[in-house]
């Protein structure tokens, strides 16, 4: 049985070795000790590398611990990461995203419906990003192909889960929007 | 009224990108079809309870939309937030190159140069060959000749006999090969009497001992 020291030290050297977050579990799995012992580790060594001011900091995503720059210095750190170009993603494209993110697993179809326009060309973008993958296959008439987020979408977003999201309660159109949309399609208004 | 409203959206926007224009196009065409509706004489009210109906799925519609519009907004802010802790790259991600050796200093003179250098170099024995199995000091032919000269003294031999005074074993498959290659050509008769037996070969056709043995 290793000291914590030891085990610290052990989880600092996968983190470093890892470009995805490493996941408890598995390191439990890997030096076969009990998760709670693994944890606790991970849990103080988070501690000790986000309390100072450091140019990185242990993150918490998709399910798993990664080391992660300080956004703080991210400005700078991009420059150095030659050819950094983020791909800007349309708002038809955030839309589809939004929709397969609470209602996974969801066909193209299904999608298509809720937005009123074809999304086939949107769905494409998202899966060339790796932001969304192909989970089933819909068992019902069609054998339609079910669409869900993938743990790269986890990881762009910070999201220790999809559970991490707000619920999309909290993004229904507030009262005045409502009416505004209600008096649009009044079909009784007078000319 | 109805293409004024649809008018004024479309200036609201910036670059109306297709779906964009497709959707509004859709909304505008419904708004039309219910207006048409309400122009013409009113039959009976269940016809204005359809379009009550039409309405409400069509005021639901936008406003479950409008709900996921909200939704990817605050997605687009995550991921705007999160942009710059940036974890080691992994290659091909989300546009994120790894450093690229940087390879100013080379220009073409010295490629050239480089090239010159390469050809002009005088021709040496490239490959190092000492570990491959060194060849047989003994051809086939030469071998087909001792094997002969053997055979026209003795007549018949045993495969052992011809080959107990050879020092390697690859001098042995050259006159194993030798004697295949003579009983192919009809010179030898080979005769074994089970697996793995010792060979016996004879020396036929008593003409040919005057003849050369190579072709």
């Amino acid at each position: 049985m290793e000291n914590i020291q030891d085990l610290k030290s052990l989880i600092e050297a996968l983190l470093i070795a890892s470009s995805n977050p490493v996941k408890p579990e598995l390191v439990a799995q890997l030096i076969e000790q009990p998760t709670s012992v693994i944890q606790q580790a991970f849990s103080e060594l988070v501690e000790q590398y986000n309390s100072s001011q450091k140019g990185f900091y242990i993150a918490s995503v998709a399910g798993g611990y990664r080391f992660q720059v300080n956004p703080v210095y991210g400005e700078t750190v991009a420059k150095f990461l030659a050819d950094y170009s983020p791909i800007k993603i349309s708002k038809a494209a955030l839309e589809t995203l939004a929709i397969i993110a609470y209602r996974q697993p969801i066909s193209r179809a299904q999608i298509s419906a809720i937005r009123g326009v074809n999304s086939d060309s949107t769905v494409k973008f998202l899966l060339d990003l790796g932001l969304i993958e192909q989970k089933e296959v819909d068992p019902g008439p069609g054998n339609a192909l079910l669409l869900g987020t993938t743990e790269l979408f986890l990881e762009k977003l910070g999201l220790n889960s999809i559970s991490d999201l707000p619920k999309l309660t909290e993004f229904i159109p507030d009262a005045q929007t409502v009416s505004l949309i209600e008096e649009r399609i009044n079909p009784f208004v007078d000319e | 009224m109805i293409v004024e409203q649809f008018l004024s959206e479309m200036k609201k926007l910036k670059i109306p990108d297709l779906d964009t224009l497709t959707e509004f196009a859709l909304t505008a065409a419904i708004l039309i079809e219910l207006k048409s509706r309400s122009i013409l004489p009113k039959k009976q009210s269940l016809e204005d309870l359809e379009l009550l109906d039409s309405r409400d799925a069509l005021i639901s519609k936008m406003l479950r939309l409008k709900t996921f519009q909200n939704a990817a907004e605050y997605i687009e802010l995550l991921i705007e937030n999160n942009r710059y802790s940036f974890a080691r790259p992994l290659i091909g991600d989300l546009g994120i190159q790894p450093l690229k050796a940087q390879i100013k200093q080379i220009s073409p003179k010295s490629l050239v140069n480089a090239l010159k250098g390469l050809i002009n170099e005088p021709q040496e024995e490239l490959f190092e060959i000492s570990h491959v199995t060194p060849l047989p000091k003994i051809s086939i032919e030469q071998a087909i000749e001792i094997i002969i000269e053997r055979l026209k003294v003795v007549k018949t031999a045993s495969f052992y006999e011809l080959t107990s005074s050879l020092s390697s074993k690859i001098e042995v498959i050259t006159f194993f090969l030798a004697i295949l290659e003579l009983y192919k050509q009809g010179i030898l008769e080979l005769d074994q009497i089970k697996a793995f037996a010792d060979i016996k070969v004879t020396l036929l056709l008593p003409s040919y001992l005057t003849e050369s043995t190579t072709s």
